[in-house]
């Protein structure tokens, strides 16, 4: 828009005017914060249209206190207002995180940081080949070559180990007060270990098809993961069935609380199945998809080609695709409330993300030649098993 | 005022491109940059909005679907029908990715109970509670029992108690309530080598229930003949007393972060009191109402008699749900994990359980023919439930 010499000079004291009203204004309210009684506590909120007498005073106040609202200025709240749906999304949203943080283990324990580095001090030497780890909230379960190693958490102490033959546990889960170990190997074996018991033999449950890479349970079926198909073991009878129609390469597999969801290297998919082997839904994700992680609401698909799929589970859909921060032939992913972490086969490393908006927090190199592979979260540290180094890293 | 008709046809046509343009963004997605990256919603209308990181957050974390598949509508007002669907969806993403359980990835509910998660335990075990690694269980031989909450192991056996009924985990100490003649206030030092509990004070006769404040312990006390009361025993300087006025026969006790709360199976009632032991509120219940538990809002209140959980808002005492059907067969007790509330069904061998925000039920879970669950708590992970006639402490 063009004015004229005479608009301008109009324009620009209706601007200074403006100016000096807003500024004014802006100091007096300044001084006119709002001071009100809450839970028998008097408090100050800096909004000069939020009077003691509104019913909302102390909802709002806590709403500034816990920054889930900033006012609509930095004097008013504007109460009487609708709320657009843009700024509703920033509330929710605002809440939603507050909460999270405010509710995590590490809040409680001072540990607000981001670890920038693996520390030399934070790892255990666990040995034989570990590929898996899991955690039952105070020790982890490392799985590897023909053994189920167990550490305490609180210190990373190697306290004892069981023995699964001459089989490498693939994948673990801990459940009905025992850890299933999944080994792989032709037939592929399901073993449980009774961890009350003196160290020992894991106790030998059934055998399985060939190649059994994961692991998850619904609260009544254990699912597996096989080379070419999946197999439904029911805890409370031992029986099991194996379905292969629809399959071809089953790499990892969740449960979201829902339904089982697994990744299929075959043919680069995510399908959702239900216990009778059905597949309800499928979905493309990036190539060599690996073992998959639920956060409360999407499932979190790492992928050997430098990708991140991340599927809504209510609907399937694909709503982002992650690609940088770090990743390199991205194996396994945890989630620990707040964050996801997602190791690099290929390039030493694990990429972490906070999952709530999807931010790249940084790549983070666990040493050369470390090949990290499994990953878990006990809810205060994450830990990552180094195939190579024969370590259990603490992060 | 005078327009041109070639104005007005510019105008039009500028509409209509407008319009195509409107089209065309319906088809493509949102672009924005957030926290350095670049995201893509599915939304053709938030493309500049202040707030669009914050709509994709609520979008990836599904507190928010869009006002269509395509649109947000970033300007649209938000009626209170949206905004409780808002608060609840982000309450309950909130509680579900905090939660213990979610951190472990056990996302599942379990659908039996297993042998391989059942722990031998004294005979005729009670009362259990968590002190966040350990249970400790109260047997009716006289005896505790405390069991490694990660596997289920038991650790050490505490003595020297009679009929230890509650149990309460505060100040470093497990403190047992024995149901005798007068009633006693025991204490285990679980620092200490396992041996007997130091005997604190006796209390009025036949405690049931135990709640603590953070200065003062409340014993509610059954006599079985409407005289029962309650014992208020001041932790700090050792000091009690006994209240009997307006009690029949009390039995569950907790606090809610501002009261007591007690039931009364003499005159079927739950009565809020404040630390005199002196009665704020009466509420009338079902008969034989006896643990209940409070989930950070409202008081679930098993009824024995009419299958029945009355469920109380703490604040005002006001009747929120009756809550039947879901399997329940003689509720006695009740527990809450942060989600949901589990209620023991002593006399039907099962467990009730109810997501705690929107009380819907998810169904219950038998614990075994002729099992008599009677005790339940939460350590966040599990729920673990003693078995009274064989012996065992169950984790669900």
């Amino acid at each position: 828009m063009i004015f004229n010499l005479k608009e301008k000079g109009i324009a620009r004291r209706a601007v200074m005017l403006l100016t000096l009203i807003a500024s004014l204004t802006l100091t007096s309210t300044n001084l006119r914060a709002n001071t009100g009684s809450c839970g028998g506590t008097i408090i100050s909120v800096p909004f000069s249209d939020v009077q003691s007498s509104n019913i909302f005073f102390c909802a709002i106040a806590e709403a500034y206190f816990s920054g889930l609202t900033n006012g609509t200025t930095a004097t008013t709240y504007s109460p009487g207002d609708n709320v657009t749906r843009e700024q509703m999304a920033a509330f929710v949203s605002r809440t939603l995180d507050q909460s999270l943080a405010r509710g995590s283990q590490r809040a409680a324990l001072g540990q607000w940081w981001t670890q920038q580095f693996f520390s030399s001090s934070a790892e255990t030497s666990v040995g034989g080949f570990p590929l898996s780890v899991k955690s039952d909230g105070e020790y982890l379960w490392v799985g590897g070559a023909g053994a189920v190693g167990r550490v305490r958490a609180s210190d990373g102490k190697y306290i004892e180990f069981w023995t699964t033959g001459t089989d490498n546990a693939a994948d673990l889960l801990i459940a009905n007060g025992r850890i299933y170990a999944l080994c792989g190997g032709s037939p592929a074996k399901l073993y449980a270990i009774d961890p009350e018991q003196p160290a020992g033999n894991a106790a030998l449950l059934t055998t399985l098809p060939v190649g059994a890479n994961g692991i998850a349970y619904d609260g009544e079926h254990i699912l597996t993961a096989n080379a070419s198909s999946i197999t439904n073991y029911h805890v409370p009878s031992g029986s099991q069935i194996t379905y292969s129609s629809g399959f071809n390469q089953p790499a990892g597999i969740v449960y979201d609380g829902h339904t089982f969801w697994v990744t299929d290297s075959g043919d680069d998919k995510l399908k959702q199945v239900l216990v009778t082997g059905q597949i309800s839904q499928v979905v493309d994700v990036g190539h060599f998809p690996g073992s998959p992680v639920f956060d409360g609401t999407n499932i979190w698909v790492p992928c050997g080609s430098n990708q991140v799929t991340v599927v809504r589970a209510a609907t399937g859909q694909v709503i982002a695709t992650l690609t940088d921060n770090g990743l390199g032939g991205s194996t396994a992913a945890a989630f620990d409330g707040e964050r996801i972490m997602i190791t690099n086969g290929t390039t030493d490393s694990v990429s972490l993300w906070r999952a709530t908006d999807l931010k790249a927090l940084g790549s983070f190199s666990t040493g050369a030649g470390t090949i990290p592979q499994g990953v878990c979260s006990d809810g205060i540290n994450f830990w990552v098993v180094l195939r190579n180094s024969e370590k259990l890293a603490r992060y | 005022m005078k327009i041109k008709r070639s104005k007005i046809l510019r105008a039009v046509g500028l509409v209509i491109l407008t319009m195509l343009a409107g089209a065309m963004n319906s088809l493509q997605a949102d672009n924005g940059t957030c926290n350095g990256g670049s995201i893509t919603l599915p939304f053709s209308d938030v493309a500049g909005s202040i707030f669009f990181c914050q709509i994709a957050e609520a979008y990836f974390c599904g507190l928010t679907n869009g006002s269509s598949a395509t649109t947000y509508s970033p300007a649209a007002p938000v009626p209170r029908e949206q905004m409780a669907a808002f608060i609840t969806r982000t309450m309950d993403q909130s509680l579900k990715r905090s939660s213990r359980r979610g951190k472990l990835q056990q996302w599942w509910t379990q659908k039996a109970f297993t042998s391989t998660a059942l722990t031998p335990v004294g005979s005729n075990p009670g009362g259990v509670k968590s002190d966040g690694k350990d249970l400790w269980v109260t047997n009716g031989d006289g005896t505790v029992t405390r069991i490694r909450g990660c596997d289920g192991k038991v650790l050490e056996t505490w003595t020297g108690m009679i009929f230890p009924r509650e149990v309460l985990v505060a100040n470093g100490r497990i403190y047992v309530i024995g149901g005798t003649s007068p009633g006693k206030l025991y204490a285990i030092d679980p620092d200490q080598p396992p041996g007997n509990a130091t005997l604190l004070t006796d209390v009025a006769n036949y405690p049931a229930g135990i709640a603590y404040n953070g200065e003062y312990l409340m014993l509610s006390s059954f006599s079985g003949s409407n005289s029962g009361g309650v014992t208020i025993y001041h932790v700090p300087s050792h000091g009690k007393t006994t209240v009997t006025t307006g009690f029949s026969d009390p039995w569950g006790v907790i606090y809610d972060g501002n009261a007591f709360w007690v039931t009364d199976v003499g005159d079927n009632q739950i009565k809020r009191l404040n630390v005199n032991g002196q009665i704020q509120q009466s509420i009338v219940l079902g008969s034989h109402s006896y643990q209940p538990i409070f989930d950070g809002a409202n008081i679930w209140i098993p009824c024995r008699d009419q299958n029945l959980v009355i469920v109380v808002k703490a604040s005002n005492g006001s009747v929120i749900a009756l809550l039947t059907g879901n399997g329940l067969s003689g509720p006695v007790s009740a527990s809450f994990d942060g989600e949901r509330v589990m209620i023991v069904n002593n006399l039907g061998n099962s467990v009730s359980l109810w997501r705690a925000s929107d009380l819907s039920p998810l169904g219950s879970v038998s614990t075994g023919a002729n099992t008599s669950p009677s005790g339940v708590c939460s350590d966040g992970r599990n729920f673990w439930i003693t078995l009274s006639a064989t012996n065992k402490l169950a984790r669900f």
